[in-house]
């Protein structure tokens, strides 16, 4: 199973984390975005804002994924 | 480096200076949690991070800044989770030989850790929260080292 996490206020939308089975379908960075959309109100990781990472490193849409892996969803960051 | 815990700044600067008896400057910025919002009182700031990528950012961005000017030590405390106003959410310090290191090494770290660094941001108030990003004058602010690099 894969680790699906959200960060900041997709948090609030999405959960914090979810341990999923990622289908055959879902190979890739983008697939994923689709995938999850469909499963919450609003296409919220729709926007090209919401990056991810991938096992610790910023990945891009086209990033291979597998259901060992660790993905984050992140919103523009900022700290201070 | 991330703490739930409150810092205090004169605490972690009195180490800092211990720890540095050679410096011939030594500079501290702390931001603190304000509560002059205008669309209500700030009853609290919740800052998230994703560890162990937040701390790693962090120690590259002191990696860049030990590179980048002389700086002969670096420390950054940054608080997460739930903390009112007041309280210090960031303190950076930075020793060097002459001022001018310390001064830009702790401007940059700055701009790294307002709108680059790992972290999340909500806002409290009293009736209502709202999650806020990182202002244009954070990301003019820190395009000002791009052009220097």
């Amino acid at each position: 199973m894969a680790t699906v996490e959200f960060l900041g206020q997709l948090s609030d939308i999405c959960g914090r984390s979810h341990d999923v089975t990622l289908p055959n379908a879902v190979p890739d960075v983008a697939s994923l975005r689709s995938w999850l959309n469909e499963r919450f109100d609003g296409n919220p990781l729709a926007p090209a804002s919401i990056r991810a990472i991938v096992n610790g490193e910023v990945a891009a849409d086209q990033h291979r994924i597998s259901n060992a892996d660790r993905i984050a969803f992140f919103p523009p960051v900022g700290g201070g | 480096m991330i703490t739930t815990d409150p810092i205090h700044p004169n605490e972690v600067m009195a180490q800092f200076r211990d720890s540095n008896p050679d410096a011939g400057a030594i500079l501290s910025f702390t931001g603190n949690v304000r509560d002059d919002k205008n669309d209500g009182k700030t009853c609290a700031l919740i800052l998230q991070a994703y560890e162990p990528v937040t701390s790693q950012g962090i120690a590259e961005a002191i990696k860049t800044a030990q590179t980048r000017w002389k700086v002969t030590d670096i420390t950054v405390r940054h608080r997460i989770g739930r903390m009112t106003p007041g309280e210090t959410i960031v303190f950076v310090a930075a020793a060097a030989k002459h001022r001018r290191d310390a001064f830009l090494a702790t401007d940059y770290l700055m701009d790294y850790l307002k709108t680059e660094a790992f972290f999340w941001k909500k806002e409290v108030f009293e009736n209502s929260e709202k999650w806020i990003e990182p202002r244009a004058q954070d990301y003019d602010d820190a395009k000002r080292w791009d052009a220097k690099r």
